[in-house]
């Protein structure tokens, strides 16, 4: 498959080792799982692993997630009873980041397919309250059979427009918005997202993400956390968004996130430094990009 | 339109679940029952500290189905709860469960009365069947069947 110009260009001047970056994301992508603790331990699944022949190892920045031999069929009777949930191992980190304790309440923004929600939940211990929301109609009935396979039952759906969300009163102490975006991140497993690229496209998606924001933030208790995520890589769709969410808000602080075990880049603007770029060349992940911002009290 | 069961709402609930499937369940929680104009109705168990005041579509777990004819269905999750009690059980070797999970009707060796019953295998609880003489008849969700194929047996 021949690249897509813009993207190349676009892409060189963002990163100095472009070349790698490239290479990384021409690779197939790793196969990960997160082990659900609300139906299975950890003895359990690394068991069943072993049973099978399957190699696997700990992911470093995720307690309850494993690489996994990738020629395993994952379609298994323990997967449909729940007992792990198939996910990309850097979708692991804005529930991490958000860090949420079984007192909170949370609102998952866009929530569908549900990885992110169900993480949350099993580290809630399916106490406090989650509100998981998707606008989508086709994508609310994914993100709801994975609530309820998940053992999920502290979490309401809702299929609403994402923005304006905070018409519905409700008030959070942590929001996380895994913002729709153009999905560079995925290109290790489909690589067409790459010819699909365009600027133009990334500029839609920016002016969305920027309304989504908005909303999410919006939706926070003061005191609250707001972890911004996308699993993509422009400027106009990271760095840019945040950047227009802290103008508009005096109240609104970035913090820094540490992620032990996996090396994350700084923002590449003076003042989204401390958000994190996960990048694949340096973590033969998926590309992700993280940002936590405290509404001052 | 969803509603949340009284008290002694659930407690009948769970009395009648547990004598059902010879269980001794006490679940923790609030029972949510939806769909109450229809002839079978869902049950939803929610565990959060408070239902949030949004528009919602789905709210906790479904738990179980009552039939009109009184009949309780556990769901995948409602029949791990409850299984790991029950004794109106039926114990599946590994491969039967890959079938099951499949979405395929297994037979077993002896025959049994007529009626739902918790499938198990080993420790895991795959759901609920209903058994006709020696067949026991698929109630796995679609939404829940694995895609690899299995031979009938």
């Amino acid at each position: 498959m021949g690249i897509n110009r813009d993207f190349e260009e676009y892409h060189q001047r963002l990163y100095n080792d472009y070349d790698r970056f490239i290479s990384a994301l021409r690779k197939p992508q790793r196969t990960s799982i997160r082990i659900n603790t609300l139906k299975a331990s950890r003895e359990k699944i690394t068991g069943f692993l072993e049973k099978n022949k399957v190699a696997y190892s700990q992911i470093q920045w995720c307690l309850d997630g494993l690489w996994i031999d990738s020629s395993f069929e994952l379609d298994t009777v323990e997967h449909q009873l729940g007992y792990y949930y198939t996910q990309n191992s850097s979708s692991m980190i804005p529930a991490i980041v958000l860090a949420p304790v079984p007192s909170d309440y949370v609102l998952d923004l866009c929530a569908a397919p549900g990885s992110k929600t169900t993480h949350i939940a099993q580290l809630m211990q399916n106490r406090g309250v989650i509100v998981a929301n998707e606008a989508s109609f086709v994508r609310v009935r994914a993100l709801v059979i994975n609530v309820q396979k998940a053992g999920a039952s502290n979490v309401t759906v809702s299929r609403r427009d994402g923005c304006g969300y905070e018409k519905y009163g409700q008030r959070f102490d942590k929001v996380l918005l895994d913002t729709p975006c153009s999905d560079i991140g995925t290109a290790r497993k489909n690589p067409q997202v790459i010819q699909r690229w365009t600027l133009d496209r990334v500029k839609k998606l920016s002016s969305l993400q920027k309304k989504l924001i908005t909303s999410a933030y919006n939706c926070l208790n003061k005191g609250g956390v707001l972890v911004y995520s996308t699993c993509t890589t422009s400027r106009e769709e990271n760095e840019d968004v945040i950047e227009y969410l802290l103008k508009k808000n005096r109240d609104a602080a970035l913090e820094e996130i540490k992620i032990p075990g996996i090396k994350a880049r700084n923002g590449l603007t003076e003042k989204t430094r401390e958000c994190a770029r996960i990048m694949p060349q340096d973590n033969d992940t998926e590309s992700y990009f993280i940002a936590k911002i405290r509404k001052e009290e | 339109m969803i509603r949340k069961l009284k008290k002694e709402e659930a407690e009948k609930l769970m009395e009648e679940m547990n004598l059902q499937y010879d269980s001794q369940l006490k679940e923790e929680g609030l029972f949510l029952s939806k769909d109450e104009k229809r002839e079978s109705r869902k049950i939803f168990l929610y565990t959060g500290d408070a239902i949030p005041n949004v528009p919602a579509e789905w709210t906790g777990q479904h738990y179980c189905t009552i039939t009109g004819d009184k009949m309780i269905i556990p769901s995948i999750e409602g029949a791990q709860a409850i299984g790991k009690t029950a004794k109106k059980t039926i114990d599946l070797d590994y491969e039967q469960a890959k079938y099951v999970m499949s979405g395929r009707d297994v037979e077993v060796a002896e025959e049994k009365e007529g009626g739902y019953y918790i499938l198990k295998t080993g420790r895991d609880v795959l759901g609920v069947g209903f058994v006709e003489g020696r067949k026991i008849l698929n109630r796995t969700p679609k939404s829940r069947r694995t895609m690899q194929q299995y031979r009938t047996i």
